[in-house]
C-alpha cells in the first residue's frame, strides 16, 4: 500500500470525528469541512509520526479542536459588532421550528435517529456563545476552568453559557429530569 | 440557580448528547484533501511558505537575509564618506538624495497640514474626522446588512 493509500485510510477512519468535533462546534457545513481539510493537512505533514501513534484521536480532535476556535474567534472579530447589533434579540429568543405531536412524550412518537437528528439540529442552533463551552464540556470533556481559559472568558460566564445552553435544549427538546413529573414535562 | 435542578439538568442533558453518535463526514472530503495533497506535492519549494523549504535553504536564506541587512546598514553608514571620493558612489549618493526629497517633500505636506489644522480650528478638524468615521462605519454596515441579507437565505437552505 503507497503512502497515499495508507492516508487516505487513515482519513477514511478518522474523518467522522473530526467532521462531528468541527460541525458541532462550528454549527456550519462549510466551516466544518474547511476545519476538517485543515486538520488533516497537518496530519499529513507528520503522518509518520501519527499512523501507529496510539494517541492520535485525541491529538486530531484536539487540532480539530483548535481550529474550530481559532475560525470562531476571526468569524467573530470580524462580524460580531454588526451580528449583535441585528442579530441578538433572534438568536436568544428564537422560536426553533421543531414539530412534535401535541400531547405526547417526544420520547415516545419518534425513533430513535429523528431523535438524534432532532438534538443534533438543535444544538446547531444554540448560539455560538452556547453551544461551544456545552460541546466543549459535554463531547470534549473539558472542565469549566479549561474551558474558561480556552475561550478566554470568565469562569463564571462559563457556568452561566452553559447552564443557559442545557435551559434551551431541555425546553426545546423538552427533556424530563429526574423527579419531574411526566405530565409537567409533556406540557411544558 | 438551584444546585439539585442543575445537577438534573446537567444528567439529562448529557444523556442526551451521549447518545449521540459521530456525524458522517461528506464522502468528499478525503478526495479534497488528497487533491490539495497533490497540488502542493507539484509546488516547487521556493513558491511554498517558507517554513517548509528544506532546512539548508532555510539556513541559506537566513544567512543572506542577515548579510544584506548588515551590508545596508554599514553601505549606507559609509556612504556619505565615500560620496565624495568616487563617481559610482556619486550617483549611489544621487538615489538617496531622491529619498531625501521626498522625504523633505512629506515634511511640507505635514507642515501644510499642521497649519491648516491651526487655522481652521480643532472644531472643524475634529468634525471631519468624525464625518468621515461616520461614513466609514455607514459603509461597513451597509456592507454587513447586504451580507446578511444574502447570506441568511443561504444558511437557512443548508440548514
Amino acid at each position: 500500500m503507497t503512502n497515499a493509500q495508507q492516508f487516505e485510510t487513515f482519513m477514511r477512519n478518522h474523518q467522522n470525528m473530526v467532521f462531528s468535533t468541527a460541525m458541532r462546534l462550528l454549527a456550519r457545513q462549510s466551516d466544518a469541512e474547511d476545519v476538517t481539510q485543515e486538520t488533516f493537512l497537518r496530519a499529513y505533514e507528520r503522518f509518520d509520526q501519527l499512523r501507529d501513534s496510539p494517541t492520535v484521536s485525541g491529538w486530531l480532535k484536539t487540532v480539530a479542536t483548535n481550529l474550530s476556535l481559532n475560525h470562531l474567534t476571526r468569524y467573530r472579530s470580524r462580524w460580531s459588532f454588526f451580528s449583535e447589533l441585528l442579530g441578538r434579540g433572534r438568536e436568544e429568543n428564537e422560536e426553533y421550528e421543531m414539530e412534535f405531536p401535541a400531547g405526547e412524550s417526544v420520547n415516545e412518537t419518534v425513533d430513535q435517529a429523528d431523535r438524534r437528528a432532532l438534538v443534533e439540529r438543535a444544538l446547531q442552533k444554540l448560539p455560538a456563545a452556547q453551544r461551544v463551552p456545552l460541546v466543549l464540556f459535554h463531547f470534549e470533556d473539558l472542565a469549566y476552568e479549561e474551558i474558561a481559559a480556552k475561550l478566554g472568558v470568565s469562569l463564571g460566564k462559563v457556568k452561566t453559557d452553559i447552564f443557559r445552553g442545557r435551559e434551551a435544549l431541555r425546553q426545546q427538546l423538552r427533556l424530563r429530569l429526574a423527579d419531574e413529573p411526566v405530565a409537567a414535562a409533556t406540557n411544558a | 440557580m438551584n444546585t439539585e435542578y442543575e445537577k438534573q439538568l446537567e444528567a439529562a442533558v448529557r444523556r442526551e448528547l451521549k447518545s449521540l453518535g459521530e456525524l458522517e463526514a461528506p464522502p468528499e472530503i478525503a478526495q479534497r484533501v488528497l487533491r490539495v495533497i497533490e497540488q502542493r506535492a507539484m509546488t516547487p519549494w521556493y513558491r511554498r511558505e517558507w517554513q517548509s523549504w528544506p532546512l539548508a535553504f532555510q539556513g541559506a536564506s537566513l544567512v543572506g537575509l542577515l548579510a544584506a541587512f548588515s551590508g545596508l546598514y554599514l553601505g549606507g553608514a559609509r556612504l556619505a564618506h565615500f560620496a565624495a571620493l568616487t563617481p559610482a558612489a556619486r550617483e549611489v549618493s544621487g538615489w538617496f538624495s531622491l529619498v531625501d526629497a521626498v522625504w523633505n517633500a512629506a515634511n511640507v505636506l505635514a507642515n501644510a497640514l499642521g497649519l491648516a489644522f491651526r487655522s481652521l480650528g480643532p472644531a472643524v478638524i475634529i468634525g471631519t474626522i468624525v464625518m468621515l468615521l461616520i461614513c466609514y462605519a455607514m459603509c461597513v454596515g451597509l456592507g454587513t446588512v447586504y451580507w446578511r441579507l444574502a447570506y441568511a437565505p443561504l444558511k437557512e437552505r443548508q440548514s
